[in-house]
């Protein structure tokens, strides 16, 4: 009888010519075991992550440029953003409160009072309230009073292919100021 | 220190509140192993050898268990991606073939399974019957046996129509009309099976429900009492000394 290395009584199986120790077959089944395993489950995680998305588009096609005049923000409901057509340009401000995600609203008349200071001495009327918790914004978006511990985000604007003024949603501005289109 | 650490989780509160037995190295806890755990109990704590040998069942039975949890866990995964909605099925199958990363492989490995699966369940009739292990004392389990098949072919008439292309909803038609041919109710088991008159959004969702949920339930309840009673009947069917002229294969 040939020397086991696992002593003498532990089993054996026998191959042709070759003696494979029950030792070695379980540390080469479980090491293909968990090959088998790991692939299935990197499989499995990848298959978790879609790769095309049935979702709205993220961004806003909000008209001709011409349609705003200057001084004004409209809001847009179905993207939940505000357009503000200044003498300098566009800004898209979103209507989602920094604080709790309210939806803030525009009230052109309101004095901003103590809140110029904040507009580098461009004189501008006109606050973003927010009915829950009494957040209050600049035209720019800016935070002048509440909870909030920031301002609005503000989109990046363009001009679509159509000539039509295009709102990234999915990209924030890069300065908040108005910007020619 | 591999057995020193493996000593130690023994003896901690976790492992003995888990595990009412010590390592299986015993006859005794050998057989504690099987009597203290809820899904090994099912079967008999001590088998004949030569019932466990391929040339005594094929491992038919077992294969074919092996495929329904495979079938139960592609299936589930499938879920993720199909919305059982006349507008959506066909482009969420599409989805599943050619956009979604090893959606394809998934979609085949079900479908493929669910094939195998009637075969495999087939061939384990066909073994048990012609090897005379339907015979008394495991007649009921037969009963039992020819249940498992009639919900293996209804999971996959019920299967069939998910994916909501030309072929399935014809499969349908005609299976239901079937139906239909059945005395006096077969008309109102069509209309019931389909949820109207014709294979539609009603027909679909009932399908899917039934194939995700009632019979899958059906099926895993019908497998525990089917391995209950290999062993309370006695284990697998022997088929006696190979030397001996009354072996039954």
């Amino acid at each position: 009888m040939h020397t086991n290395p696992n002593g003498a009584n532990a089993p054996e199986i026998e191959t042709h010519g070759e003696r494979v120790t029950r030792r070695r077959f379980v540390q080469a089944g479980s090491a293909a075991a968990a090959l088998a395993l790991g692939g299935t489950a990197v499989g499995g995680i990848r298959y978790m992550f879609p790769n095309v998305l049935y979702e709205p588009p993220n961004s806003l096609k909000a008209g001709k440029p011409t349609d705003f005049a200057d001084g004004t923000v409209t809001y847009f409901a179905e993207k939940n953003v505000f357009v503000r057509k200044a003498p300098e340009g566009f800004m898209a401000i979103s209507a989602v409160c920094a604080h709790l995600g309210c939806t803030v609203s525009w009230h052109a008349d309101k004095d901003l009072g103590e809140g110029q200071a904040k507009l580098d001495g461009e004189k501008l009327k006109g606050e973003f309230h927010c009915p829950c918790h009494g957040s209050v914004y600049t035209p720019k978006g800016e935070i002048l009073a509440g909870p909030a511990p920031r301002g609005l985000d503000v989109f990046q604007v363009s001009i679509a292919k159509d000539g039509q003024l295009l709102v990234d949603l999915g990209a924030a501005a890069t300065q908040r100021e108005p910007i020619q289109v | 220190m591999f057995n020193n650490l493996a000593n130690k989780l023994y003896q901690t509160q976790l492992w003995k509140s888990i595990f009412r037995h010590g390592l299986p190295n015993t006859p005794k806890n050998q057989s504690l192993v099987t009597f203290t755990n809820v899904f090994l109990h099912l079967h008999s704590v001590k088998v004949k050898e030569r019932t466990l040998r391929f040339d005594t069942t094929y491992w038919l039975g077992g294969i074919s268990l092996m495929l329904f949890g495979l079938l139960t866990l592609t299936g589930i995964i499938l879920m993720l991606y199909y919305v059982p909605s006349t507008t959506q099925a066909y482009e969420n199958m599409k989805d599943l073939a050619f956009a979604v990363s090893f959606g394809d492989i998934l979609r085949n490995m079900h479908r493929w399974s669910a094939h195998l699966m009637v075969l495999f369940v087939f061939l384990h009739m066909c073994r048990v019957f012609w090897s005379g292990a339907y015979k008394a004392p495991r007649e009921f389990n037969w009963v039992i046996g020819v249940f498992l098949f009639l919900f293996t072919l209804l999971l996959s008439f019920t299967g069939y129509l998910l994916p909501w292309d030309q072929l399935a909803i014809w499969a349908i038609t005609v299976g239901s009309n079937m139906a239909k041919y059945a005395p006096f109710v077969g008309p109102d088991i069509k209309f019931a099976l389909l949820g109207g008159n014709a294979v539609g959004q009603n027909a679909l969702i009932r399908f899917y429900v039934l194939h995700c949920v009632i019979f899958p339930l059906v099926v895993a309840v019908l497998l525990a009492v089917h391995f209950w009673r290999i062993r309370k009947d006695g284990g697998l069917a022997d088929p006696g000394d190979p030397t001996s002229a009354n072996v039954l294969m």
